[in-house]
C-alpha cells in the first residue's frame, strides 16, 4: 500500500469529471460516461488503426504465396498502402447509378458497419479490473474512491466496452443483423449480379448461422453461462481447460461457419468477382464501397475474437502467467510489490492487467486473422449448391449430434458430482476429466463419421449419387445459380 | 425516463408499423418489419428481459425475415399491383383500424398497472426474481418445470410444419413424375 | 449452479395415449421411410389404426384418471373423455377410408397417415387441455396437420386454394387465440384454466381497475379463435371452400375431430370463466346470439349449394350452432342460481343432465357425418350433385344410407328415432326447461328450413332418372378398379352398415348411452369449484 502511494499522476483529473458530472447531471453519470468512452475509444480506435495494416498483411501474405512482392512502393516495405488506399477511397467520386432505390442504397453500408461496431463492444480483450488492484488504479489516476474503487459506483471495469447477462446471445443477435446490409445493397443496386449476390448472401447466412449457433451452444453447455467473462473464466488456470479440447467439433464447425458469416473465401459467394463482377457492392463506390470492406474486417476480428473467447481461452495465456504471482506469493500484489521494491506497484498492476488485451489475446485473434488470408490464397470458391449441401446436409446434422453428447455428457457429469461429497465445485478435476474425455469421443466419433456410418460399398454408391446429382441441371441450387 | 422511452418506442413501432403496411415496394415493408421486431425487443429490454430480447432478435430480424427477403428478392416482386378501389380503401381504414386497436391497448394497459394478487406461476417466477437468480435461470426453471409440457409438445409441432413443408414443396411424387396440376378439374 | 432433480408427477394411464398416438406417428414415418410405394400404401393404415385404436382403448378403459394430470395441465372429466373417443372414432374412420383415397388421387401415403395420427394427436391434447399455452400447441398441432391434409393432393387447383384459404384464415384464428391467452395471463396471472377459475372465484367480485375489461376481451379473443375452429356463423367462410376442396376423408375429420376437440376446450375455457360473477349474462348473450345466427345462416345458405360437400359444410355450421345452445345453458347456470331459479342441489344434476345431452349431440353429429361423408367418398366425384341423380336405381344401398344421414342430421327422422332426432330434442328440452324457449323455438324453426334441403337431396337421389352421359364411373373409382382394390372397398361398406346400425340403436335406446355416460361424468359443474389433486 506504501507504493501506491508514493506514484500518482502529477496533475488531478477531478476538473474533467467535475464539467461532465454538470453537463449529465451527477458525478457518479460522469464516471460511468467517461469511463465509457475511454473504453471505446481505445478499443475502437486501437481495432481501426489495425484494420489498415491487416489489409496490408493479407495483400503481402497473398502475394507471397502467388511468389511475387506484393505493395512494396510507398513507405519502407509498402507499410503506408493501407493508409493511403484509405485516402483513395475517400477522394473517390461517390456515384449513385440509375434507377437505384435510394433510400436502402444509401441505407445498406451502414447496416453492414453499425452492427459490426455494436457486436465489437462485447469482445472482452482484457480481464476485469476489479478489487484492490482497481483501487490501486483509483489511486494513481486519483479519482474518487467513493467513485471508482471497490464499494464505489464503479466497483469493477471489464476490459471489453460492455458486459452484459447474455452476452453470447447479443453477439448473435447483432452480427446476424450484418445480413441486411449485404441483402439490401444487392437488391437495391438495381443490376443483376448485385441481386445474385445479395440472394446468395442471405440464404448462405441464415444457413450457416444455425451451425454457428450449434456450435456455440455446447460451449454455453459447457460453461453453465451466457456471459463472455464468465466463459472465459471456466476456461482459466491453463490450455488444459480450454473448450477447444472439450468441444473439438464444436470449434470446427464454429471456424467453418465464421468463414461462411464474415464471407471470406472460400464462401465468398455474394462477392464472386470472377462471376458476379463484386456481386452486391458492384455498384459501390468511394466511401460507401470503403464501409463495406471496413465491415468485413471488423467482422473478422470479431468472429476471430469471439472464436479466441470461447475456445481458447480468451485473454488468459496458456499458462496462467499473470496469475502466477498471486499463487505463487501469498501477499499478492503487495507481497510482490514488496520484493522488487524499486518497481511501484501500480507498474506491476498493470503490466499483469496488460499482458491480456495487449500481448495474448491479439497474438490469438492474429492467428485467425492469418488463416483468413491464408484460406483465400489458397482455397478456391464453393459452388452454390456446395455451399448449401455443406451446411445443411453436412454440418446441421453433425453440430445437432455433437450438441446432443455434449448435453448427455455435462447433463451425466453433473449429476455424478452433485452426488458426491462436497458437491458441484469439490470436484473440479473430474469436471476436468469428463470434458476431454468428451472432447477425444466426438473427435474421433467427427473423425470416424464416414468409416462407422457408410460400408464401403454404400459409401461408393454414395459417392456416385452425389456426383450425379451434381451433373443433374434441374438442381435448385444450381438453377438459382443460373 | 423509462416512461419517455417507452413513448418513444411507441410512437416508432406505430410508425413502423404503418410502413409495412402503406409502403408499396415489398422489400420496404419487410424492412419496416424488420424494424417492428427490433422495437418490440427494445420494449422487452425496457422490462428488463434482455434473453426474450435478444431471443427475439435472433429469430425474428436474424431468421425469420432474411428468410422473408430472401423469398421476396427471388421472386424479384418489384412491380406493385394496382389494387381495386375498395382494396386500396381497405388498407386505409385497416391501417386505422389497427391505430385505434394500438391505442385501445396502450390505453388499457395504462389504466391496468394497479397491483393485484398474484395466483400460481407469477408467484414462483416473483420468488425466484428476488431470490436474485439470473432472469435467463428463472426462464429456463419455468421452461423445464412449469411449462414442460407444452414445451416438449412443440417438438411434435414443428415435426408436423417440417413435413407439411415438405409435403407442400415437393417437386415429385413417389414415382418421380412432376407434380401438375389435374388438366381435367382446371377445365372443370 | 445448484441443479435440484424435478420429477413431475406422472399418470402413466393418463399419458397412454398421447404416447401411443406420437409413437404411431413416428412409426410411420420410419416405416414410411424403410419401404417403397406399395410397402407403404399397405403397412401406414396397419400401423396408424392401430395406433389410434390403442389411444382409444386407454380411454375407454376404467382407470382412465379423473380430474388434473400431469401437474394440472390437463383436466379428464367424462365429457373431454368423450370428446377424445369421438374424436378418436373419426380419426379411426378417416384412416379406414385412407387407402382407398390414396390410389384415387395417388397421394403420399407416409405424409398421409402421420398426419392424420398427428392431428388426432392435436385433438385429443386440445379436448384435455386445461392449460393455455398446451391448448395452443395442441391447436397448432391440430391445425397445421389439417392444413396439410387439405392441400395434400398437390394435382387439384380446389385441394390447393383450400388449403390456402384454411391456412390464412386459420393462422388468423390461432393469433387471436395467442392475444386471448396473453390478456388472459395478463388479468388473472396465469395460463392454468384451474388457477384462473380460482382467481375469479375469490377476486372477481373486487378486480382491479382496468382487469375485468381484459378479462372480457381474453374471453373474446379465445372465443373468437375457437369459433373459427368450430365454424361457427360470423367465423365460417372457410368452411365451404375448406369442405368442397379437401378430399372426402379430410373434410370429415375437419367436420368432426376438430370441432369436438374445439368444442371440448370450449368448455374447459367456459368454465375456467363461470366462477366470475358478472361474466355469465354479457357471455350468454352473446353465445346466443351466435348460436343463432349460425342456425339461421348456415341452414339457409346450404340450400342454394350445388355441391354436397358445400352443403354439408352449411349443415355443420347449423349443427355447431345446435351444440351452442348447450354451451349457452352451461353459461347461464350460475345466474340462474343467483336468481334463486334453482338450488345448488340440483345443479349438478342439472349439469350432469346437459351434459348428457351435448355427449348425445356430438357423438350422434360424429356418427351421422362418418356416414353422410362415407357415403360421399364411396360414391366419388367429389360431391358434385350430378353423381347423386337416381342413385337409387343404379346404388340403392348406398342411396338408403344417404337418405338415412340426411334424416338424421334434419333430425325428422323420429319413426324410427334416430340419434339425430334423440340429440336435438334433449338439446331443446334442456333449453326449455331452463326458460330458453326462445331458442329453442328459433332452433326448431331452422330445423325446419333444414328438412327443405336434405329433402331435396333425398328427392334427388330417389325420383330424379339417373344421368346417363354424365359418367356413372365417377372420377377416382377408375383408379380403384385399375390398383384392383379388394379389402379397402369391405371396409368402408362394414363402417358405413355399422354407422348406420349406430344411429338406429342409440336413436332407439339413448338410454344405453346416456346411462353409459352418466356413470363414468364427473362433470365439472360450472360454478364450484374444480377439484384439484
Amino acid at each position: 500500500m506504501n507504493n501506491q502511494a508514493a506514484l500518482q499522476l502529477p496533475f488531478s483529473l477531478q476538473p474533467l469529471f467535475d464539467f461532465v458530472g454538470q453537463v449529465t447531471g451527477g458525478s457518479a453519470n460522469a464516471f460511468i460516461i467517461l469511463v465509457a468512452a475511454l473504453k471505446i475509444l481505445l478499443i475502437l480506435g486501437g481495432l481501426l488503426q489495425t484494420i489498415p495494416f491487416i489489409i496490408l498483411l493479407e495483400r503481402k501474405i497473398i502475394g507471397w504465396i502467388q511468389d511475387r512482392p506484393g505493395p512494396n512502393r510507398a513507405g519502407p516495405l509498402g507499410i503506408l498502402h493501407g493508409l493511403l488506399d484509405g485516402v483513395k477511397l475517400f477522394f473517390k467520386e461517390e456515384i449513385m447509378p440509375k434507377g437505384v432505390d435510394k433510400v436502402l442504397f444509401l441505407m445498406a453500408p451502414s447496416l453492414v458497419v453499425v452492427p459490426a461496431f455494436l457486436a465489437l463492444c462485447l469482445v472482452p480483450v482484457g480481464p476485469i479490473i476489479q478489487g484492490r488492484n482497481l483501487a490501486a488504479l483509483a489511486n494513481f489516476l486519483r479519482l474518487d474512491p467513493t467513485m471508482v474503487g471497490p464499494g464505489g459506483v464503479i466497483s469493477q471495469i471489464p476490459m471489453a466496452i460492455t458486459n452484459p447477462n447474455i452476452g453470447i446471445l447479443y453477439v448473435l443477435a447483432i452480427t446476424s443483423m450484418g445480413v441486411y446490409g449485404i441483402t439490401l445493397a444487392g437488391w437495391s443496386s438495381n443490376n443483376k449480379w448485385s441481386l445474385l449476390g445479395g440472394i446468395r448472401a442471405s440464404a448462405q447466412m441464415v444457413s450457416y448461422e444455425i451451425t454457428l449457433s450449434l456450435a456455440i451452444l455446447s460451449v454455453i453447455l459447457l460453461s453453465g453461462s451466457l456471459n463472455l467473462y464468465q466463459i472465459i473464466e471456466t476456461q482459466r488456470g491453463g490450455f488444459w481447460n480450454w473448450h477447444i479440447l472439450a468441444a473439438p467439433v464444436a470449434f470446427i464447425l464454429f471456424v467453418v461457419a465464421m468463414f461462411a458469416e464474415t464471407n471470406r473465401l472460400p464462401f465468398d459467394l455474394a462477392e464472386a468477382e470472377a462471376e458476379l463482377t463484386g456481386g452486391f457492392h458492384t455498384e459501390y463506390s468511394s466511401m460507401r464501397f470503403a464501409l463495406f470492406f471496413l465491415g468485413e474486417y471488423v467482422n473478422m476480428v470479431i468472429v476471430a475474437g469471439m472464436c479466441v473467447t470461447l475456445f481458447l481461452g480468451g485473454f488468459y495465456g496458456p499458462i496462467q502467467i499473470e496469475t502466477i504471482p498471486l499463487t505463487a506469493l501469498q501477499g499478492g500484489w503487495d507481497g510482490l510489490a514488496s520484493q522488487f521494491s524499486q518497481i511501484p506497484s501500480i507498474i506491476i498492476t498493470l503490466a499483469s492487467y496488460l499482458l491480456g488485451p495487449l500481448v495474448i489475446f491479439p497474438a490469438k485473434v492474429s492467428f485467425f486473422i492469418f488463416l483468413f488470408i491464408f484460406a483465400r490464397a489458397i482455397l478456391p470458391r464453393m459452388r452454390y449448391d456446395q455451399l448449401m449441401s455443406l451446411g445443411w446436409k453436412r454440418l446441421l446434422p453433425i453440430g445437432l449430434i455433437n450438441l446432443v453428447i455434449t448435453a448427455i455428457a455435462v447433463a451425466g457429469d453433473l449429476a455424478y458430482r452433485a452426488s458426491l461429497p462436497g458437491g458441484l465445485d469439490a470436484n473440479p478435476h473430474i469436471f476436468l476429466a469428463t470434458k476431454l474425455i468428451l472432447g477425444a469421443v466426438t473427435l474421433g466419433l467427427f473423425l470416424g463419421w464416414d468409416a462407422l456410418i457408410f460400408s464401403p460399398a454404400r459409401k461408393k454408391q454414395l459417392t456416385t449419387e452425389y456426383r450425379n446429382l451434381e451433373r443433374g441441371a434441374d438442381h435448385p441450387a444450381q438453377a438459382l445459380a443460373q | 425516463m423509462v416512461l419517455f422511452l417507452y413513448s418513444i418506442l411507441f410512437v416508432i413501432t406505430v410508425a413502423l408499423a404503418v410502413g409495412v403496411l402503406l409502403n408499396k415496394d415489398t422489400v420496404r415493408s419487410a424492412m419496416c418489419l424488420v424494424g417492428v421486431m427490433m422495437c418490440l425487443a427494445a420494449n422487452y429490454l425496457l422490462m428488463q428481459q434482455e434473453f426474450v430480447a435478444f431471443i427475439q432478435i435472433v429469430v425474428y430480424a436474424g431468421a425469420i425475415m432474411v428468410l422473408f427477403l430472401f423469398v421476396i428478392m427471388l421472386l424479384n416482386l418489384r412491380e406493385v399491383e394496382v389494387l381495386p378501389w375498395y382494396l386500396r380503401n381497405a388498407r386505409f381504414w385497416g391501417g386505422v383500424l389497427a391505430l385505434l386497436f394500438f391505442f385501445v391497448v396502450g390505453f388499457g394497459i395504462n389504466v391496468f398497472r394497479s397491483s393485484h394478487g398474484i395466483p400460481g406461476v407469477v408467484a414462483k417466477e416473483q420468488a425466484l426474481a428476488e431470490s436474485g437468480t439470473p432472469e435467463v435461470i428463472i426462464l429456463a426453471t419455468q421452461m423445464m418445470t412449469t411449462y414442460i409440457v407444452p414445451f416438449l409438445l412443440t417438438s411434435v409441432l414443428l415435426l408436423v410444419a417440417v413435413i407439411g413443408a415438405i409435403v407442400m414443396a415437393r417437386r415429385r411424387d413417389e414415382d418421380g413424375n412432376e407434380i401438375v396440376l389435374d388438366p381435367e378439374e382446371v377445365d372443370a | 449452479m445448484e441443479t435440484a432433480a424435478y420429477v413431475p408427477a406422472i399418470n402413466l394411464h393418463g399419458i397412454l395415449p398421447f404416447i401411443s398416438l406420437l409413437a404411431g406417428g413416428m412409426l410411420c414415418l420410419a416405416a414410411d421411410a424403410m419401404s417403397g410405394k406399395e410397402g407403404s400404401r399397405r403397412i401406414l393404415p396397419v400401423i396408424s389404426f392401430v395406433a389410434l385404436a390403442a389411444a382409444l382403448v386407454s380411454f375407454l378403459l376404467p382407470g382412465y384418471p379423473t380430474g388434473s394430470f400431469l401437474e394440472n395441465t390437463f383436466y379428464s372429466d367424462s365429457f373431454s373423455r368423450l370428446g377424445c373417443i369421438v374424436i378418436l372414432v373419426s380419426a379411426i374412420a378417416t384412416t379406414l377410408m385412407g387407402p382407398r383415397q390414396v390410389i384415387r388421387r395417388n397421394l403420399p401415403s407416409g405424409e398421409y397417415y402421420t398426419l392424420i395420427v398427428f392431428a388426432a394427436l392435436g385433438m385429443v391434447l386440445l379436448a384435455l387441455a386445461n392449460e393455455m399455452l398446451s391448448a395452443f400447441v395442441a391447436l397448432e398441432i391440430m391445425s397445421l396437420s389439417l392444413y396439410v391434409l387439405t392441400g395434400i393432393d398437390r394435382r387439384s387447383g380446389k385441394s390447393a386454394e383450400a388449403s390456402f384459404k384454411y391456412f390464412i384464415l386459420g393462422a388468423f384464428a390461432s393469433a387471436f387465440f395467442v392475444f386471448g391467452s396473453g390478456f388472459l395471463f395478463g388479468s388473472t396471472r396465469t395460463t392454468f384454466l384451474a388457477d384462473a377459475h380460482n382467481y375469479f372465484a375469490t377476486r372477481g367480485g373486487n378486480m382491479p381497475e382496468g382487469a375485468e375489461m381484459w378479462a372480457f376481451i381474453a374471453f373474446g379473443l379465445v372465443f373468437v379463435g375457437l369459433c373459427f375452429k368450430l365454424s361457427l356463423a360470423p367465423f365460417h367462410m372457410w368452411a365451404p371452400d375448406v369442405y368442397e376442396g379437401a378430399n372426402t376423408p379430410t373434410t370429415l375429420y375437419i367436420a368432426t375431430g376438430s370441432k369436438v376437440a374445439a368444442f371440448a376446450f370450449l368448455i374447459h375455457f367456459a368454465h375456467a370463466f363461470s366462477s366470475w360473477q358478472i361474466f355469465t349474462a354479457p357471455v350468454t348473450f352473446i353465445v346466443g346470439l351466435i348460436a343463432v345466427a349460425s342456425m339461421t345462416w348456415g341452414n339457409i345458405a346450404a340450400i342454394v349449394q350445388s355441391n354436397l360437400k358445400r352443403m354439408l359444410a352449411y349443415s355443420s355450421v347449423a349443427q355447431t350452432g345446435y351444440m351452442m345452445i348447450a354451451v349457452m345453458v352451461l353459461v347461464a347456470l350460475p345466474s340462474l342460481q343467483a336468481a334463486g331459479n334453482l338450488n345448488a342441489t340440483t345443479i349438478a344434476n342439472d349439469t350432469t343432465l346437459i351434459y348428457n345431452a351435448i355427449s348425445l349431440y356430438l357423438a350422434g353429429y360424429t356418427i351421422i357425418s362418418i356416414l353422410a361423408f362415407g357415403i360421399a367418398f364411396h360414391i366419388g366425384g367429389e360431391g358434385s350433385m350430378a353423381a347423386y341423380r337416381g342413385l337409387f336405381h343404379r346404388k340403392p344401398f348406398a342411396a338408403v344410407g344417404m337418405a338415412i344421414a340426411m334424416f338424421s342430421l334434419s333430425g325428422l327422422g323420429f319413426l324410427p328415432p334416430t340419434i339425430g332426432f334423440i340429440g336435438k330434442f334433449y338439446l331443446f328440452k334442456e333449453a326449455v326447461r331452463f326458460n330458453m324457449t326462445g331458442i329453442a323455438v328459433i332452433g326448431i324453426l331452422t330445423s325446419v328450413i333444414a328438412a327443405f334441403y336434405y329433402l331435396s337431396l333425398i328427392v334427388t337421389m330417389f325420383m330424379k332418372a339417373p344421368d346417363e352421359e354424365n359418367g356413372i364411373e365417377l372420377a377416382g373409382r377408375r383408379e380403384e378398379r385399375i390398383a384392383g382394390l379388394g379389402g379397402g372397398d369391405a371396409i368402408v361398406r362394414v363402417m358405413l352398415a355399422t354407422a348406420t346400425a349406430l344411429i338406429f340403436v342409440l336413436g332407439l335406446y339413448p338410454g344405453l348411452f346416456t346411462g353409459l355416460a352418466a356413470k363414468a361424468v364427473t362433470t365439472k359443474p360450472m360454478t364450484t369449484a374444480m377439484v384439484k389433486k
